[in-house]
């Protein structure tokens, strides 16, 4: 068996013309928090509709818990919380009698609306009615029915959307300490790297409805680009004996940029230094997540 | 299938609703319109006319409330609006995909939002009945109460309602807006209207006028038993679409 607990084959979903989701091939491992990023109407909501059954896929196939999802539906979903953009509520029930709706037909104990209401820390505005919440509290709340049941998959498509710092804080935190907790396996979708970097151990980045990108974090970062920063002098003597040595470089305000290039900073500087080259400034400027995921995306564009 | 455990929730979905104040309301004004009606006409006209015709009071108050006052008409329009207000929780902030992201089976949610609409819709007409012998108590009617007559008056438009309540839950799971299928059912009103005065053979298959048929006591000549087999067929028929397109629908 498959250690993936989601996996796609080739999925697609076209709206008429329009393909929101071309050939995805999502793996999810085991135990993992896996981020789906991808900027807003990259597919990542239609390809979530799709592993829970809302949206037929045109083609493709879908696997959780190394089963179909097309003839194992019920089955899978019992083992399945989610989230899928913004959370669903009924605005005029309390927040626990809108628990206990989804409590009822999951066939729980009573105990559970308790517990997850604890878990989101909304115990004290249980029967406060959801219309009166904030934001914020409405989101906790859809996370607090995806975790009804403990849930051995949560599916949280932008957890995070309308929190304040504190509320994005307190999500994430939860967020992480799920699979050490429980064993859960957790998809969280976000257009936003920074979020998805602090808890995941996967990436998987979706572009134009297409798979861009996956991996762990560190094969992410591979990705990215170093540039050699230095300020030496004579700088033209620097220049011509850099070139010499087979490196491209560009000059911008007074110093030497070298991009790209596996140079070893210890030795260029030896090697500077020994040519009678005075090295007043030397580093290395690496790409952050933020800075690899922005260009790939925009590469993909370009295409 | 978790049929029981969904009609459950479908009656906790309801509580805080105004559903509850209409449930009410249209059979209080029914009996309150039934009510002024015996007060102004039954002793010098009603009474006497009934007996002309060799009908009872209970009968003739039963044709006032259908023909008179259209009860039998504007019942598929309330039935939409139940509907309406059964289908407004789920498409109001998109709950649909939060409903059919448990493990349910789409026909069973489906069945589930059906048999609510038949039951509210079937709690009108019981309501609206015993607004009628509330009538006809107060008004003092020389007759006792024929409860023949209103368990067939009753059930009649219970099953009449089978196809009412499967065309607005289809037309409720086509239609985002929950108020569109309020408009056809109106328009479903008039049109009755017309077939039932004009085109009675056309009437015969067009199931927003089966209500109506169905405590038809033989004042425009219609057989009740059109509304028992039309209001099977249909209910059956149209449930049969609407799961059909359901399960293919996209929850986008």
């Amino acid at each position: 068996m498959s250690n993936y607990l989601i996996e796609t084959n080739g999925l697609i979903k076209s709206f008429g013309n329009f393909k929101a989701v071309n050939g995805i091939d999502l793996k999810v491992p085991k135990g993992e928090i896996y981020g789906f990023l991808g900027p807003n109407g990259a597919g990542k909501s239609t390809t979530i509709r799709m592993l829970l059954g809302l949206i037929k896929p045109t083609q493709g196939m879908v696997q959780l818990f190394g089963r179909p999802l097309k003839s194992n539906r019920l089955d899978i979903l019992k083992k399945v919380g989610s989230m899928v953009e913004s959370p669903s509520y009924y605005g005029h029930l309390s927040a626990y009698e809108n628990l206990n709706i989804t409590r009822k037909i999951l066939e729980l104990p009573k105990s559970e609306v308790d517990r997850v209401l604890q878990v989101v820390r909304l115990t004290e505005v249980k029967d406060k009615l959801v219309k009166k919440f904030s934001l914020g509290m409405k989101q906790r709340l859809g996370i607090a029915q995806a975790l009804l049941g403990n849930p051995e998959l949560l599916l949280l498509d932008e957890p995070t959307n309308g929190l304040d710092p504190s509320g994005i804080h307190e999500i994430r935190d939860l967020i992480k300490r799920l699979p050490f907790e429980t064993g859960m396996t957790v998809l969280v979708s976000s257009h936003i790297l920074s979020e998805v970097e602090l808890i995941a151990d996967q990436v998987g980045v979706i572009q134009k409805g297409e798979m861009i990108f996956q991996g762990t974090l560190q094969d992410l970062r591979v990705k990215g680009s170093s540039t050699l920063i230095i300020d030496a002098n004579p700088m033209e003597r620097a220049l011509v004996h850099i070139e010499q040595m087979g490196y491209t470089v560009q000059v911008r305000d007074g110093r030497l940029y070298i991009p790209e290039q596996t140079v070893d900073p210890a030795e260029m500087n030896k090697k500077l230094v020994m040519n009678n080259i005075s090295v007043r400034h030397l580093s290395e400027h690496r790409d952050t997540l933020e800075e690899i995921f922005l260009s790939i995306t925009r590469e993909d564009l370009k295409r | 299938m978790k049929l029981v455990q969904l009609i459950g929730t479908e009656l906790s979905k309801q509580k805080r609703s105004f559903l509850w104040l209409f449930l009410f309301i249209i059979p209080l004004g029914t009996t309150g319109a039934m009510l002024l009606d015996m007060v102004i006409r039954y002793d010098d006209y009603l009474f006497p006319n009934a007996q002309e015709n060799g009908i009872s009071s209970w009968e003739m108050l039963i044709n006032e409330n259908h023909g008179v006052l259209s009860w039998g008409l504007f019942l598929p329009v309330f039935v939409a609006v139940i509907s309406a207000f059964i289908h407004q929780n789920e498409s109001k902030v998109d709950n649909w995909k939060n409903l059919l992201s448990l493990p349910v089976t789409r026909g069973s949610v489906l069945l589930s939002k059906y048999l609510i609409i038949l039951v509210f819709g079937w709690l009108l007409v019981l309501f609206n009945a015993l607004g009628l012998i509330l009538v006809g108590k107060l008004t003092g009617f020389p007759e006792s109460v024929s409860f023949e007559l209103f368990g067939r008056y009753v059930l009649f438009q219970f099953i009449s309602l089978l196809a009412i309540a499967a065309i607005q839950n289809l037309l409720n799971v086509i239609m985002k807006n929950p108020i569109f299928p309020v408009v056809v059912a109106f328009v479903g009103m008039i049109v009755s209207g017309i077939l039932m005065y004009q085109h009675q053979q056309i009437g015969k298959f067009f199931p927003f006028l089966y209500p109506y048929i169905a405590g038809d006591l033989g004042k425009f000549g219609f057989n009740p038993d059109i509304a028992i087999s039309g209001g099977l067929i249909y209910g059956a028929i149209v449930f049969m679409v609407g799961l059909f397109v359901f399960n293919k629908k996209d929850i986008v």
